[in-house]
């Protein structure tokens, strides 16, 4: 606390935000400011997009999963992370999820929020081939195996999903289409 | 963890202002000690005292009356009739319960020429921010209530920017506030471009352009949760804090545009 109490004698505070205030700055100037706090910013580099990703789908994982209903229900508690990852999780469960984060990747969201949402419903289709054995999509297992090689390679993949689709993308490279049931 | 859109921070949506710093305010009024009440008198004062200023000059007061009638208003309707307690979501948001409290006073201090009797003896404190020729500048052309709301809007984003900027600083994340504050802030406050971000990472010493960019990132979402914190004690759910700066903002582009 200290610490802050200097800078803000010090000449830090004169250059960033010192003894300004906005009054007497134009209303547009203002509305612009508040605007910061609503507006999602549009990244300024790569870095910066897939920062706002992660921040998306970490927000999403650490969330309740989104698309169950009644039965399909985990235990209190229980985030979207934990049933992606779980042998324990009910396969119609993983099927909800899926279906639910499909139609959020198709709605006219932000970029951040749709990529989070194709990364989860890929998560989905890796938890029911890696726990399960069942393939609950018409992709073709080698159009699966590319794209869970996509996601890997992103920057902004957390490293438990990353190992999740890594398992998958080896599953899928051990078999052909006719081997795993397709429901 | 990221704040999610239906997470529910400042509380559940009770019906009630959550007004900590007002209810605080007004027990410190309520209390005997003369010095207390006059704290309490003060901190209203400096938090407050602009939007109702800036109203009741666009009424036509010269500076020295419209200064006094805001120290009445704040002693004697706000503290003196527990304007706080009052304050229910039935009445609407907090800034138009506040300013629809301004106009009953205003008809009543106009008609009935109490306001005169009841000034305090000398001002309780400075008003200094407004001895600049050029302060009501932005409202010259809007109504009172747009006035009122400009002034509201500034006071609002002062108080969130010091926010940010002091949290900024207690996390030990003073390059991060620079870096927002040289390629965000000042940019929108001077009407000036946004230096490139090789340009802020060598007047801030940071390693990489994408390291600058997480940083910017960091504090605009720590500005947005510190906006809508400070905005979520004015109004009555959560539900209605992004239809306030929306309706701020609405209200700061329509001054001056016949309305």
């Amino acid at each position: 606390m200290e610490e802050c109490d200097d800078a803000r004698d010090s000449s830090v505070r004169s250059k960033s935000l010192g003894d300004e205030s906005t009054f007497g700055l134009a209303r547009q100037t203002i509305a612009k400011l508040l605007g910061i706090g609503i507006s999602a910013p549009a990244p300024d580099t790569q870095a910066g997009r897939d920062s706002f990703i992660e921040q998306a789908l970490r927000a999403r994982l650490s969330g309740p999963p989104h698309g169950l209903a009644g039965d399909s229900s985990p235990p209190a508690g229980c985030c979207l992370l934990d049933v992606l990852l779980s042998e324990q999780s009910d396969l119609h469960a993983i099927r909800a999820i899926k279906d639910f984060h499909k139609g959020l990747a198709a709605s006219r969201r932000s970029e951040a929020e749709r990529a989070a949402a194709v990364a989860i419903y890929y998560a989905t289709i890796a938890s029911a081939l890696v726990f399960h054995g069942h393939k609950i999509t018409r992709h073709s297992i080698g159009s699966l195996a590319k794209s869970f090689e996509t996601l890997v390679a992103e920057p902004w993949m957390p490293a438990e999903l990353s190992g999740h689709f890594s398992r998958a993308m080896a599953l899928c490279r051990n078999q052909t289409d006719g081997l795993l049931p397709h429901s | 963890m990221t704040r999610r859109d239906d997470t529910s921070i400042g509380g559940s949506g009770d019906g009630l202002f959550h007004t900590t710093h007002w209810t605080s305010i007004v027990a410190l009024q309520r209390q005997q000690d003369p010095n207390q009440r006059r704290l309490a008198m003060e901190r209203l004062l400096k938090e407050y005292w602009k939007p109702i200023y800036c109203y009741l000059c666009r009424k036509g007061l010269d500076r020295e009356r419209a200064k006094d009638l805001t120290q009445d208003f704040i002693a004697n309707v706000i503290l003196g009739r527990d304007l706080v307690a009052r304050a229910d979501r039935a009445k609407g948001r907090f800034r138009a319960f506040l300013c629809s409290a301004l106009k009953r006073y205003w008809v009543s201090a106009t008609r009935s020429e109490m306001a005169q009797k009841r000034l305090p003896a000398g001002r309780m404190v400075a008003m200094d921010a407004m001895e600049a020729p050029d302060a009501l500048h932005p409202v010259t052309d809007c109504t009172p209530d747009q006035a009122f709301v400009y002034a509201w809007a500034s006071s609002l984003l002062d108080a969130v920017l010091a926010a940010v900027r002091d949290g900024c600083c207690r996390a030990g994340q003073m390059a991060h506030w620079e870096a927002f504050h040289a390629r965000i802030v000042r940019p929108i406050m001077e009407g000036t471009r946004p230096p490139a971000l090789p340009e802020v990472c060598a007047a801030h010493g940071i390693k990489n352009e994408s390291i600058a960019s997480n940083m910017i990132v960091t504090v605009r979402r720590r500005f947005r949760r510190t906006l809508w914190e400070h905005v979520r004690q004015m109004v009555g759910s959560d539900q209605d804090v992004d239809a306030e700066i929306q309706e701020i903002m609405q209200i700061l582009s329509s001054c001056g545009a016949g309305a």
